[in-house]
């Protein structure tokens, strides 16, 4: 019987992938963080190791170096769950030796045992039905797509009953963040909300809520850039920690809904009149999939904005022949725009003035030079809120 | 569209990055640098061929900007100052060129205040800083060439 050990430190993310795993025939340890993985291996001599990347006391990417410096698990098979956003941390993880890096956002139980299968093989037929609370799976079943999709909807269920306690934590961390008066209180803030969002992610990642998985997890790269980087903690970023847990209430509200758990394709305007801040732009749009048109002369973006819809807006503000609130202004008779999300990018001194935004018609803004995550956050809670929730 | 989970392999020539002291090591008085290759790296997923494709580009626009700066300080024109000191400004914070974007902020400050009382001299330190930017980035990304776009300057 194959042998797989899990390193994952949310404990309901290991039992359910465990179970999984066990149920279709591996044999199967876990242990919550990198130090205890890394014992387990040498004693368990597992064929593959899963591992999350953000752990406590010893990171994902030690854990990676420490397994590959021995002799006996250097060639062994290591698939990483990550955060997408957290390109960075990727690039690490492959340099270190992983062997696959898989996107928590998007991989329900099944599709770890697919990559288990590919990997490694084994996984015979089921001897036993899943459970989605993490307790040992005893009863013979036949394995079903049926009892997949019943495994699957079961997990939601939970995932969802535990909603209302999670907002309530998320907003009481937000909080406290937003008190803080010292540097010392505002990264312990951040970083035990960046440590719920981690968790947020995974859940719905395995519970199949693709979309509150995707802003979960690109809330967790910011956090994580900002308690890196604390001195990008400002009235902007802060503004958009807060939006973001606000519109994850929304998305937690609606996860009963039939919602299509997939980024639905946008297309979204860049006018911006200097070619670096724009392809700035579309990088932190690509991170989250989300696809652009950007041009340089207001005039031009004005006569695109006249022909075709678009689901969001980003317009620098100085631009030459026409300031971005002007466009705004002129956008907002177009009969296709009147109600388009507009976010202008402005300077971080202007950032606090925000009556010319208004008075243009302006939905949001972002200081520059902006954090290329904070941008992808702000895009995508503005395009999925479009999607759900149009504009009456 | 269901999204496959498997991040595809991106390897690519790995980037160098700047050293960062340890956690734990005594805070030196280390003079900021020139440059904050963590933006550079951010923007390019650490692409060593991207880095220098972007450098390349800001190497020539800014070297075009430079020259208009000094002939808008010299002409006097405030509003061509302004305007000019922005858009580089815009491009050098983006980018991470943290000390080079506060001496353009102050030339458009006072391109805005019709009053170029000393922007020639914060032109001249803007001008010194980015030889500074070119020369570390040189040293960064390629020990043994001389500095990209150095020809132009």
């Amino acid at each position: 019987m194959k042998k797989v050990l899990i390193i994952e430190d949310d404990q309901i993310v290991a039992n359910v992938y465990r179970n999984k795993l066990a149920v279709e025939g591996y044999q199967t340890e876990a242990a919550l963080d990198g130090e205890t993985g890394l014992k387990v291996m040498r004693t368990f001599q597992p064929d593959a190791i899963v591992l999350d990347l953000i752990l406590p006391k010893m990171s994902g990417i030690e854990v990676i170096k420490e397994i590959r410096s021995e002799a006996d698990f250097s060639k062994l098979p290591i698939i990483v769950f990550s955060n997408t956003y957290l390109t960075n941390l990727i690039q690490d993880a492959w340099k270190a030796g992983a062997t696959k890096c898989v996107s928590k956002i998007n991989c329900p139980p099944k599709e770890l045992l697919e990559l288990m299968r590919r990997t490694i093989g084994g996984g015979a037929v089921s001897p036993a039905r899943p459970t989605t609370d993490g307790a040992p799976a005893t009863k013979p079943a036949k394995f079903t797509s049926e009892a997949d999709a019943e495994f699957q909807a079961g997990l939601q269920k939970t995932l969802i009953a535990s909603l209302p306690a999670t907002l309530v934590a998320l907003r009481a961390g937000l909080q406290s963040l937003i008190k803080s008066d010292t540097e010392v209180a505002r990264l312990k803030h951040i970083h035990e909300l960046y440590r719920r969002v981690h968790a947020v992610n995974g859940n719905a990642g395995i519970a199949g809520l693709v979309l509150i998985a995707h802003l979960a997890a690109a809330l967790e790269a910011l956090l994580k850039e900002l308690y890196e980087k604390p001195k990008n903690i400002n009235s902007s970023t802060l503004r958009t920690i807060a939006a973001t847990v606000d519109f994850l209430g929304f998305l937690f509200e609606r996860s009963t809904r039939p919602d299509k758990q997939e980024i639905p394709p946008v297309s979204i305007l860049v006018v911006d009149d200097e070619v670096i801040s724009r392809r700035a732009i579309i990088y932190a749009l690509e991170k989250a999939q989300l696809e652009s048109v950007s041009v340089e002369d207001p005039n031009a973006a004005f006569k695109l904005l006249s022909e075709n819809q678009f689901d969001l807006v980003f317009l620098d503000v100085d631009m030459p022949g026409m300031t971005g609130y002007e466009l705004c202004t002129k956008l907002r008779n177009l009969p296709l725009h009147k109600k388009t999300p507009v976010v202008f990018i402005t300077g971080l001194s202007d950032f606090d003035n925000r009556t010319s935004s208004m008075m243009a018609g302006g939905n949001d803004f972002i200081a520059k030079p902006f954090l290329f995550i904070e941008l992808t956050v702000k895009a995508l809670i503005h395009v999925l809120r479009g999607k759900l929730q149009p504009a009456k | 569209m269901k999204k496959d989970p498997i991040i595809k392999d991106k390897m690519t020539p790995a980037a160098p990055t700047a050293p960062s002291p340890k956690a734990d090591a005594p805070a030196p008085a280390v003079e900021e640098l020139p440059v904050e290759m963590d933006r550079l790296n951010d923007l390019t997923d650490g692409n060593a061929d991207s880095i220098r494709e972007l450098i390349d580009l800001f190497f020539k626009q800014t070297t075009q900007q430079l020259a208009q700066l000094e002939a808008a300080v010299r002409a006097n024109k405030a509003d061509d100052v302004r305007r000019v000191a922005h858009s580089c400004a815009g491009a050098s914070a983006t980018l991470g060129m943290t000390r080079f974007v506060p001496l353009l902020r102050e030339l458009e400050k006072q391109g805005a205040s019709g009053a170029l009382t000393t922007a020639a001299q914060v032109y001249e330190d803007a001008a010194r800083e980015f030889k500074l930017i070119q020369n570390f980035l040189a040293a960064q990304l390629n020990p043994a060439a001389p500095p990209p776009g150095a020809a132009h300057s």
